[in-house]
């Protein structure tokens, strides 16, 4: 329990990047996507946020939108990354494979001290 | 509840909570909102039960409010004064009469007067000196000029009109100029 905050930081933290990534290669409109992260343990807790993160990301102009038709009901808007989108997950991938690889290293001294 | 009410009750909250939210954020956050709740629908989520589940994931409008606040400093709007509110009606009354209330109702009258963020300095100096306890100071020229002064008729009648006619003056000026925060100017 004493993790949940730490957690609820992190989540806020990397779920911008979880959206970015899975915009790589392919559009989603928001439903989609908001599903898309539900189904991944863990990610996403109030649904409805990712609406604002993603009206930030347009903002930002890390995705773009656009609006198409569906057969099901209202227009759509689509969600793309775009060039910027794609440069700041990789950038953040990278920085993100040594912030874990570090946290790894001192968590396991920390089983291996408790152990010995 | 049916799953309609729900839905327009969700929505009725959000659109309230999202109040603050510049306009552009606000309406793209409710169409973003309200499209994902059409979709779920369409989805299957048909029953009472379901709307109520998928409105539970959807979350707290509040805290989709809060997301959609991230980075933006929100200026509370102070409610609206009216020009001149109970204390102002008080002093506006008090300087032309409050003299007749055991003469501290005039001094009452000019402290509420300074105190009141309704006019400027100018104007504040105007309610003071236009007339010093107001009409009381009539009946004082009136006497006085019965007792001591014995004036020609003609001037007499003259300060006489001018002493009723200015404190009714200030009134004016005072009625139509003030406005919250003058005092600031």
């Amino acid at each position: 329990m004493v993790a949940e905050k730490v957690f609820t930081q992190l989540r806020r933290g990397t779920l911008e990047y979880c959206v970015l990534a899975l915009l790589q290669g392919e559009e989603r409109y928001g439903f989609d996507l908001v599903k898309a992260l539900g189904e991944i343990d863990g990610m996403v807790t109030t649904e409805g946020t990712i609406y604002p993160l993603l009206a930030r990301l347009r903002r930002e102009g890390l995705v773009e939108t656009s609006w198409r038709e569906s057969e099901s009901g209202p227009p759509r808007r689509y969600y793309r990354s775009t060039k910027e989108g794609s440069q700041a997950l990789a950038d953040f991938t990278a920085d993100w494979e040594r912030f874990r690889t570090s946290v790894d290293t001192i968590l396991r001294r920390g089983i291996e001290g408790s152990q010995g | 509840m049916s799953a309609d009410q729900l839905v327009d009750a969700y929505l009725d909250y959000l659109t309230k909570a999202a109040e603050p939210l510049p306009a552009e954020r606000r309406t793209d956050l409710i169409a973003d909102v309200t499209s994902h709740i059409a979709e779920a629908r369409a989805a299957g989520a048909t029953t009472e039960s379901d709307v109520r589940q998928m409105l539970q994931q959807l979350g707290d409008p509040d805290d989709i409010v809060a997301a959609a606040t991230d980075g933006l400093v929100l200026v509370e709007r102070p409610k609206p004064q009216p020009r001149l509110g109970g204390r102002e009606i008080l002093t506006l009354i008090l300087l032309p009469f409050g003299a007749y209330i055991f003469f501290v109702g005039w001094v009452v009258g000019v402290v509420l007067l300074w105190m009141s963020d309704r006019w400027t300095r100018n104007e504040k100096l105007l309610g003071t000196l236009v007339t010093p306890l107001g009409y009381a100071s009539v009946q004082a020229f009136a006497t006085v000029d019965g007792d001591v002064l014995q004036l020609p008729q003609a001037v007499t009648m003259l300060i006489a009109i001018v002493l009723l006619v200015a404190p009714l003056c200030t009134f004016v000026v005072l009625v139509s100029r003030g406005r919250p925060g003058r005092s600031a100017q």
